[in-house]
């Protein structure tokens, strides 16, 4: 199974170049992401993975660095830290 | 326009705001206290503090938000302002602008405590003082993000009410609860570099809660673009926090993000269809604009983007231009003057010199270079505008304190000239204040007022920029200096050299005569240095020092580096180019008006007035050229330090524009040659330095062992 990391910062170049990368996986499992290095996330990434999570089987996240987490929660987007697909 | 670009104009615009700031504190020094002076300075810290905001530079935020709140606090006129505050904020102007090169260079911040806990002290002494009936005032210990709403409060709130202070714009019926606001940027949010969840971080920072995110706007992978803004939200801020508040950390982002008030509305709709957009915007600029209308002073400071063209609109617009572009303009500009000069000289082979086509295009190439060269025109108090800093840092490390005084800041000289010119000034004005003023205790003792004084000045004069450094210390003491440039081996044991020679010597490399070497001046690098780089700018220094009463250095300077007027002059088969703003008159003698001088020199009665008459051959080294005065013309000049002298020339062909390209570059310096330039028939005639060659002149006629000295 395929694991994308995440850079550290996650800008909306890290977001253009992520989104290439998920539209190659294979769309019949979820796509494991490890955030465990992210230290900055911007909006662009932010809906990317929002978006992730509800196409094929959505998203798995493996690590979630603690920046990741404050940032996800300052957004209100607490559902990208539930694994799995969405509700 | 990238985000580095934004971000440089960010750090223009906050030079543009430290000297704004810094001019209203040096008018609030001079005794201008009024409300309109200390709004300024608050809008420019103010406007930095939004820049510093939005592009994620925590610290200068930081910085600017404690002087911000000091400010505010002198604004409600809670805080006395003194003298002692004044300096106290001037220093934490100079803090700030170590803030803002640090997040330029991208450096580590400044070290910035002690300053800031005198801010946050002054603030907390005036809220300990005189409080009563006011709403309640935080406590030294809360946060900067509370004090300011709590100071926000105060400063909106048209009379103080009950503690909990319900702003009046707070929705209905929600005074002390919470309200909301709603926000959706779009695809320009993210396109500039600008990252709108720095935004969500500054409501958080006030105290606000995301409540609600919209995410179903987010289409699936296959529909999905990068740059479009998808999420929208609704975050719930505190009942104390006024919506300009939150406004203001929209001001820089316009219409990239639609912004609706209060829990009746909400989150905006992901693309406003055409409509919209005018139905979202009055929101912003109502919430922005609401609070002036009470009327007072105490208004936010900067208005929201929205409002601020009708509002502010301003006399004069002016566009941002890369200088390389402009300089090509200009090279331009130098390459058709050459073109137009050898067209004219082609056409007068043809015996069409009188066109009316050619004086026309002469007319419009003048145009074009006058307005060219204005584009590079600017004011010498950006420079001047520096010097305020440096007395007080030199102030505090010499201890000696100087008053400055600044005549003639609005005169304006060509930007590289501007540029290169702030170091030979630091310089000199390091010097003045080190060297040239004394102790107050000395000063005292000499009758004089213990607080020493500096004045620069600028004025066009004879065609250049005139600026004068003077201080009213001790002088140049000669008999200190020849001593010292005795034990150099500067000059010879016994000389006999005149007060001028003996200040020149100061210029020498490696010369001082400070006592002792301090950190500010005396390591004998820097008069040299100075000259030099006054030299290469086209310029000259001199000097006048009155012992016992100051010195001053004159820097004569060129209005542009680039294109002026000249007169072509003939001797024997050379073409030189004598510059038109040296030029007095020009007349052929009779023999009667020739008065011989020793053995080879004439003086020229001009008007009863006698003139030393300076034959160019001579120095030019041209000896087909005539000697007779009475057979050439005589070009009376001015010059800067020797008066008017005559310069002995064959015969004036020609009087047109030159482009100056300096010897330096191309060859090496040339005494007497202050460059070359291109004529019409394609020659290259070389433009006379006319200052150095009447000084030469002047001093090989006098001998002494200064010559050397006087030519170098």
């Amino acid at each position: 199974m395929q694991t994308i990391e995440l850079p550290p910062q996650c800008d909306r170049a890290a977001a253009v170049a992520l989104s290439g990368e998920l539209a190659e996986a294979p769309d019949t499992e979820p796509v494991r992401i490890d955030a465990g290095k992210v230290e900055r996330i911007g909006l662009a990434m932010l809906q990317l993975l929002v978006a992730a999570q509800r196409s094929g089987e959505g998203i798995e996240l493996v690590a979630a660095s603690e920046g990741f987490r404050e940032t996800v929660q300052l957004a209100g987007l607490d559902v990208l830290l539930a694994n799995g697909a969405e509700a | 326009m990238n985000s580095d670009d934004i971000q440089n104009i960010f750090f223009i615009e906050c030079e543009e705001s430290l000297e704004a700031a810094e001019a209203g504190l040096d008018a609030c020094k001079a005794g201008t206290q009024d409300g309109e002076t200390i709004n300024a300075i608050f809008r420019a810290v103010h406007s930095i503090k939004g820049g510093a905001g939005a592009f994620g530079y925590a610290a200068l935020q930081a910085f600017t938000h404690t002087f911000e709140t000091l400010l505010s606090e002198v604004r409600e006129g809670s805080v006395a302002l003194d003298a002692e505050l004044v300096n106290m904020m001037l220093l934490a102007l100079d803090c700030l602008r170590d803030h803002v090169d640090a997040a330029r260079s991208g450096t580590d911040a400044p070290d910035d405590a002690a300053i800031m806990a005198r801010l946050e002290q002054a603030v907390e002494t005036s809220q300990a003082n005189g409080d009563a009936g006011a709403a309640a005032k935080p406590a030294s210990g809360k946060t900067q993000a509370e004090d300011l709403d709590a100071l926000l409060d105060d400063l909106l709130a048209a009379e103080p009410q009950d503690e909990d202070a319900p702003v009046e714009e707070a929705p209905a019926g929600e005074a002390a609860a919470t309200w909301q606001v709603h926000l959706r940027p779009h695809a320009g949010a993210m396109a500039n570099g600008s990252e709108p969840m720095l935004w969500l971080r500054e409501l958080r920072g006030l105290g606000g809660e995301c409540i609600a995110c919209d995410t179903d706007s987010v289409p699936p992978l296959g529909e999905f673009d990068v740059a479009e803004g998808y999420l929208g939200w609704t975050f719930a801020m505190p009942g104390e926090v006024t919506h300009e508040h939150v406004a203001e950390i929209f001001d820089f982002v316009g219409e990239d993000c639609s912004i609706a008030w209060g829990s009746e509305e909400t989150i905006p709709p992901l693309r406003p269809r055409p409509a919209e957009p005018a139905a979202a915007e009055p929101q912003v600029t109502e919430a922005a604009v609401e609070p002036a209308k009470p009327g007072d002073s105490k208004e936010v400071a900067k208005p929201a983007p929205a409002p601020a063209p009708a509002a502010q609109a301003a006399p004069t617009q002016s566009i941002r231009v890369d200088l390389s572009k402009l300089d090509t303009l200009i090279d331009g500009v130098g390459e058709l003057v050459i073109a137009q000069a050898m067209l004219a000289q082609r056409l007068a082979n043809e015996n069409l010199a009188h066109i009316e086509e050619l004086a026309m295009l002469e007319g419009l190439v003048r145009d074009i270079q006058e307005h060219a060269m204005a584009f590079r025109a600017q004011p010498i108090g950006s420079v001047f505008s520096r010097v305020p800093r440096l007395l007080r840092e030199l102030s505090s490390s010499t201890g000696k304190h100087v008053k400055l005084q600044v005549t003639g800041e609005t005169t304006e000289l060509d930007k590289t000239v501007i540029e290169r010119l702030s170091e030979p000034l630091t310089h000199l004005i390091r010097n003045a204040v080190d060297h040239g003023i004394e102790d107050a205790e000395e000063r005292q003792a000499a009758g004089k007022d213990p607080e020493g004084t500096l004045s620069l000045s600028a004025e066009q004069k004879a065609g250049r920029i005139v600026i004068r450094i003077a201080d009213d210390g001790r002088g140049i003491a000669a008999d200190k200096v020849l001593a010292k440039a005795v034990a150099n081996g500067l000059v010879e044991e016994g000389a006999q050299l005149s007060q001028d020679e003996i200040n020149n010597l100061i210029f020498a490399p490696g010369f001082s005569t400070a006592a002792q070497v301090s950190s500010i001046s005396g390591r004998g690098v820097g008069m040299d240095v100075v000259r030099q780089n006054v030299k290469d700018l086209g310029g000259r220094i001199t000097i006048e020092s009155t012992p016992g009463a100051g010195t001053a250095f004159v820097l004569a300077l060129p209005l542009t580096l680039a294109i002026s007027d000249g007169m072509i002059v003939q001797l024997g088969d050379q073409s030189l180019v004598i510059p038109l703003t040296h030029v007095v008159e020009s007349l052929r003698p009779q023999p009667g008006d020739l008065k011989g001088m020793g053995t080879d020199r004439q003086m020229l009665n001009v008007r009863g007035r006698f003139l030393p008459v300076v034959p160019l051959a001579a120095i030019a080294g041209r000896d087909m050229a005539t000697t007779d005065p009475c057979e050439g013309v005589l070009v009376i000049v001015e010059t800067e330090s020797y008066g008017q002298a005559a310069l002995l020339v064959d015969a004036i062909t020609d009087q047109r524009q030159f482009v100056i390209k300096t010897l330096d570059t191309h060859y090496r310096a040339v005494d007497s040659v202050a460059g070359a330039t291109i004529l019409g028939n394609g020659r290259v005639a070389l433009i006379v330095d006319v200052d150095q060659l009447v000084k030469t002149a002047s001093a090989m006629d006098q001998g002494g062992p200064a010559n050397l000295l006087a030519a170098a």
